[in-house]
């Protein structure tokens, strides 16, 4: 349901999602810790403060490639789509994680000395800097990405801005293998460490090249010339075939897409961007009698596209009619919020207008 | 038609068909996570042999001798032990205070490869008589492809106290006195370790810092004294 504004909207889901995502971390660094020690053994063995060094470093790559994952993952599987459902606390977890790995940093490698912790980290005597740097500035990046997760930002910068800002995630992500690469890989570490980053990156960048063929795919698909009226109404196809409560989303060409909802034998069309995060409506299902957004549960009523009272979001709603037999939408949107009247299905035997 | 599978909505409960998927994808992820820890942990390169016992001081007697890095010479002719302070600084004050005298340093002990040192807790000064000096044995002028480490780090303070990993902390132990020294391996696969000096003998050249734990050539004429090894590095080619 669209937002009333508090730092987090508490739910159970949100305290079991968060107790886990807590409990894993400390598992995952527990792991790496009690691992590091039985392998590595006196007098071979790693300082304890470099092992929580590494493995807080370690547990934030890992963090960061489950976040980016989840997008494309719940475009190629939509089944998966449960996984958007809190994703930016576990965008949050990353950052906080990759802060307690800085500290680390700062209180072991650049504490006990007679220069400024920070400095005696990022900078070299020569006033250049090193591999610490570009893993500083991934840092800075979660950081502004994690402070304006909240939807105050959103509602502040609109959906399209704040997502822009947001897309940075891919930008930390590409100063994070920097960092790695330049500082502990020139380490000449096992074979694992470089295999292990190699296949982060690929996994990460292979989901997202399928996501992307996927949506262009669907995108210039767009309406068979055979589907448009003379006047540009597109035919949507079978209407008796898009399940009750569900839709069928129909690509009108220039990149946009139209959700058709079936509600009972009534037809109802609404642009297919969710007016919080842009998540695919006609993904979603009618529930209470609102098309709910598969992402963050937002709704809006089928025939207006306006969010329930007391909420306020809107969608523009799409003109639907019925010639020959066959249903038609308008390819022109009407402005957020139109109420539109539904249509019935027409029966293979109703009277052709 | 085969019904839809239900969407989760944060605020509902969790449709029943789609619990075994959640706690499939959850326990897929967490799987992968510990597979990860565990290979990321298993696969940390050697930090090498160095020990730091920091739960039995030592204390030792001898000269306390500074070329230009404090260390202290046994009485028993043994090899000298060098001494630094706690945190990444050279010794304290009350070290610095008895160069060139009798000694008795109590400390934490570092050691790695037969190379000791010494955190200092506390000096005071001792009536052993001087040792007479070491003689320095010339081994003529070398250019040694190593690395330049902070010696606390390397001989067991920090492990890995070495690398590329490790360099700020390095630059910061030698600004602050730690001796800085290189470690190299021959044709025959012994690991030699060498003192850095300047080339008069003084503190090692300001111009080989930023170079600190990179892949370098130091090039200088190595001496042998007090059971170490001592390069008097010439500056770094620009
Ligand atoms: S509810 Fe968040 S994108 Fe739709």
């Amino acid at each position: 349901m669209s937002h009333r504004y508090r730092a987090v909207q508490w739910t159970r889901h949100k305290a079991v999602y968060d107790g886990v995502i807590a409990g894993a971390c400390v598992a995952f660094v527990a792991v790496f810790i009690g691992i590091g020690m039985a392998v590595h053994r006196p007098p071979s063995e790693v300082s304890v403060p470099i092992l929580l060094m590494r493995a807080l470093g370690t547990l934030a790559i890992v963090l960061l490639h489950v976040v980016l994952a989840i997008g494309p993952l719940s475009r190629l599987w939509p089944r998966t789509t449960f996984l958007l459902a809190n994703r930016r606390h576990l965008g949050v977890a990353t950052f906080l994680v990759a802060l307690l790995h800085a500290a680390v940093v700062l209180g072991f490698y650049g504490g006990f000395g007679v220069q400024n912790p920070v400095l005696a980290v990022l900078v070299r005597p020569d006033g250049s800097v090193g591999f610490e740097f570009p893993g500083f500035l991934a840092l800075l990046v979660l950081f502004v990405l994690a402070a304006t997760s909240h939807d105050i930002w959103l509602a502040f910068l609109g959906h399209a801005l704040w997502k822009w800002v947001h897309m940075a995630a891919y930008g930390a992500y590409a100063l994070v293998v920097a960092h790695v690469a330049l500082g502990v890989l020139a380490g000449k570490p096992s074979i694992f460490l470089p295999a292990l980053l190699l296949a982060g990156v690929l996994v990460l960048g292979g989901l997202h090249l399928a996501a992307g063929r996927r949506e262009r795919h669907r995108d210039a698909r767009g309406p068979s010339p055979h589907a448009r009226a003379e006047d540009g109404w597109i035919d949507i196809g079978d209407p008796a075939s898009i399940p009750d409560q569900r839709a069928r989303v129909l690509c009108i060409g220039g990149g946009h897409r139209v959700a058709i909802f079936r509600v009972g034998d009534r037809l109802t069309a609404l642009s297919n961007v969710c007016a919080h995060q842009g998540g695919p409506l006609g993904e979603g299902q009618v529930m209470d009698g609102c098309v709910t957004c598969p992402w963050h549960g937002y709704q809006y009523r089928p025939h207006d596209g306006q969010s329930p009272p007391p909420y306020s979001e809107r969608v523009p709603t799409y003109e639907l009619r019925v010639r020959g037999g066959r249903v038609q939408v308008c390819p022109t949107p009407n402005a957020p919020g139109t109420p539109t009247t539904p249509i019935a299905i027409p029966s293979p035997t109703s009277p052709r207008p | 038609m085969t019904p839809p599978q239900p969407i989760y909505v944060l605020y509902r409960p969790l449709p029943a068909t789609l619990l075994a998927l959640v706690l499939a994808v959850a326990g897929s992820l967490a799987g992968l996570a510990m597979g990860v820890a565990a290979a990321a942990a298993w696969g940390q390169p050697d930090p090498g042999p160095g020990v730091w016992d920091t739960a039995n001081a030592a204390t030792l007697t001898g000269h306390v001798a500074a070329h230009p890095y404090p260390m202290l010479l046994p009485h028993d002719g043994s090899a000298g032990v060098l001494l630094v302070g706690v945190g990444k600084v050279g010794p304290p004050g009350a070290v610095l205070a008895l160069v060139g005298h009798g000694a008795r340093v109590t400390g934490y002990p570092l050691e790695r490869g037969g190379l000791k040192m010494l955190e200092v807790q506390e000096a005071t000064a001792d009536h052993w008589p001087s040792p007479a000096p070491g003689p320095a044995v010339g081994l003529g002028v070398h250019a040694i492809a190593t690395e330049i480490l902070d010696s606390k780090c390397y001989l067991g303070a920090m492990k890995p106290g070495h690398g590329p990993g490790h360099k700020a902390c390095a630059i910061l132990c030698i600004a602050g006195g730690i001796p800085p020294m290189i470690a190299w391996t021959d044709a025959a696969g012994r690991t030699h370790h060498a003192l850095v000096t300047g080339p008069d003998g003084g503190p090692m050249p300001e111009a080989w810092r930023p170079r600190v734990a990179d892949r370098v050539v130091v090039r200088g004429r190595l001496t042998s004294r007090d059971g170490w090894l001592w390069m008097a590095a010439d500056a770094p080619d620009p």
